[in-house]
Parts: C-alpha cells; structure tokens; sequence
C-alpha cells in the first residue's frame, strides 16, 4: 500500500486518457441532446437548412476535430512527462505487470487509477527504456486504433441518413475518443507482443537444434565428412549411396544422394564423436580397394 | 547456394557455442548470421563457401562496438548471442 501511495502522489496530476470532450454528451458545440433533436425533425429548417446528411456530416466533423484537439494535448502530454517522474513507474508497472486484465475495466480512466491497481511488487524498470520506447510504442498504439475508426468514419460519411444515421455516428465519435486511453493501447500492445511470442515460436519450432554437446573434435570430423563425400551433387555416387543407407537417409530409386540432404542425416543421426569417427573409418573402407564397410 | 539454420541452446558459454558454429560451418558453409530467438540463439550458414577449419572467433561487442579486425582476424558481422542465459552482443571473426 504504502508503494501505491508513492506511486499515486506522483501522478495524481497526470491522466490515464486523453480528457474527454464534454460538448459530446454536453453543450457547447451542439450538444447531442439537441443534435439528435434538430436531425430527426422533419423540415430542414430545423436544421438550418441542412439537409439530415449534411447536419450528420457537420456534427461529425465537429466532433472529430474536437477530438483531434484533445488528444493532440493529451499525448503531447505524454511526450513531455519527465524522466524520473513517477508516471514512468507506475506504466511501466502496468505495462509489465497488469495490462491485460487492466484492459478489461473500461472505465478505468486515470492513471493514478491505474497505477493503484497494478501495484504489487514495484518492478525494477529501466526509466530510459520506458521513455525512449515504451512511451512511443503506446501513442503509436493510440494513433493506429484512432487512424482505423477514422478510416471507417470517413467511409461512412459517403453513406445515405438512411444508411448510416446520426445516433451510429455518434456511436462511432464515442468509439473514436475511447481509442486514446493509455489502457487500451497497453492491451492493444499486449496483444501484438504475444502475437509476436507466437511467431518466433513458430520459426523455433522450425529450426532444427544443434546437438546438446559439441566437442572440438566435431569441426575435424565433419571436414572430413565433407571431404570424403564431396559438396557437389553426382559426385562419388556409390559412397553416397553406402553412406545414405547407414544413416537411413531415404532416397528415391536410381538417384544419388544430395549432398543437402546426407549432411542434414550425418548432423542429425550422429550426435557422438566416437560414433561420427567409426562411421567415417566404415566409410573410408568401402571405396574401391579399400575394404567393405 | 543454400543457406541451412541451426539452433543453440542460451545456456552454452561463448567458447562451446563458438566450437559448435565452427563444427558446422564445416558441414553448412560459412556463418551468416547469429541472432536470438527466444532463449537459443539461431546460426544461419551460407553453403556458397566453406572457411577453413577452426577459424572462426566471437567477441563479446564492447560498448555496442565491435573490436577492431587486426593482423590475426578479420571481423565478419555483428549479431547477438544468448550465452549462458544471457542475450548479449556479440561480433564474429575470421581468423587468418
């Protein structure tokens, strides 16, 4: 408790979300009350002469620049938190202690909000790393999820009142301004990271491994692999046939074993110095004059 | 020209991974490039050449930069290696 107090005294001043934009569900620019009044009156008088496309257009395009405003401010106040300052901890906290649940509370707005609820055990944290990349990585989090409702508000615009009405416009207006909350990007950056953790599984899991012990004798051995079997294909055909039968390396009927695909089975098959060794002396023995393996 | 991957578990030190890259670049050709994923660090070879046996040298970078070549190695690359437990930079060699 007494970390999360420290924590919250740092921040107490610095919001979790852009500040919203009172004329949205207040008055001042058209309030919505009155907006959706004035839009579903029948002459377009009460409109001002607008027809119910065009009042829609103008209400949304209020709104958005409203909005913009806002979270222009909101993240230049982001850029300019100071190293040092508690905001910085207590993100960083959430970042790697709570971001997924946190992303669940919607209503979770302030930061010292936040920062309250993911303390646990104060994380030792890098502020420089937190400036320099975390923070970035957020509004750019932020800015994406708000360019693709843009995109889509955008889009809508072209439609009819009867397709796409003032009530679903400020529906997405609402939408757009919950796009800039710290906690939904963090979620939205969870998201990726472990989208990201599953791609290098992936490429893992595809990646042969080394065998768990390499003695310096493995280099000599394999040179000499190399050498006896030679690097280009056809070459020294019955030793690659003696040498894909030993190492169980199937190979199509009347074909001679690639070099790909012999060094792949010797790598994989042979993992023991002595092994790899005794294999190369039986191999040595089965050219011509010497004798069978 | 084929280029072959192997991966390495992060808890070898940075001579046992160095034998082990040498081991197959006799096999694969010459080392490409070293990187971590997760905790193993991935060799990728290049068959269009095969180095001379045992001349491969890592170093640890100092300072993110990699030690200068000198009259016995020719530095080759950067990359970065998980060496016992650790992901740390490190610069690949040549030795003459």
């Amino acid at each position: 408790m007494g970390l999360a107090a420290v924590s919250l005294c740092g921040c107490a001043t610095i919001r979790g979300s852009q500040a919203t934009v009172p004329e949205l569900y207040a008055s001042t620019l058209v309030p919505v009350g009155t907006a959706l009044k004035s839009y579903y009156q029948v002459p377009d008088t009460a409109r001002g002469g607008m027809t119910r496309f065009a009042y829609r257009n103008y209400v949304v395009a209020s709104y958005t620049s409203a909005i913009d405003k806002r979270y222009r401010t909101f993240t230049d106040q982001l850029r300019s938190g100071s190293r040092g300052s508690a905001l910085g901890f207590g993100l960083l906290q959430l970042g790697l202690t709570g971001a997924t649940a946190l992303a669940k509370e919607a209503d979770v707005s302030e930061l010292a909000t936040i920062t309250a609820i993911a303390t646990g055990a104060r994380a030792v944290v890098d502020e420089n790393v937190f400036f320099d990349r975390t923070m970035p990585a957020i509004i750019a989090a932020m800015d994406a999820e708000r360019a693709g409702i843009k995109t889509d508000i955008a889009r809508k615009k072209a439609l009819s009142a009867d397709r796409y009405s003032l009530d679903e416009a400020i529906d997405d207006l609402d939408r757009l301004q919950r796009a800039g909350r710290l906690d939904r990007a963090l979620a939205r950056i969870t998201r990726a990271a472990e989208a990201d953790r599953v791609a290098q599984e992936e490429e893992l899991n595809a990646i042969t491994s080394a065998c768990d012990d390499i003695s310096v004798l493995a280099a000599p051995l394999n040179e000499r692999f190399r050498n006896l079997v030679g690097t280009q294909d056809g070459e020294n055909p019955e030793l690659r046939q003696t040498a894909a039968s030993v190492l169980r390396l199937e190979v199509e009927p009347g074909t001679v074993p690639t070099w790909a695909g012999l060094r792949e089975a010797f790598d994989q098959k042979l993992c023991d110095d002595t092994e790899k060794e005794n294999f190369l002396d039986d191999l040595e023995k089965s050219q011509p004059g010497e004798e069978g393996i | 020209m084929a280029n072959t991957q192997r991966k390495y578990k992060g808890s070898l030190s940075l001579g046992k991974l160095d034998m082990a890259l040498e081991a197959h670049e006799m096999l694969f050709g010459t080392l490409a490039e070293l990187k971590v994923l997760g905790t193993f660090t991935v060799a990728t070879y290049d068959d269009s050449h095969y180095p001379a046996l045992q001349s491969l040298a890592l170093l640890p970078t100092i300072g993110g930069e990699a030690p200068p070549s000198t009259d016995e190695a020719d530095h080759m690359f950067n990359g970065e290696a998980r060496i016992l437990g650790i992901t740390m930079d490190v610069a690949v060699y040549r030795t003459k």
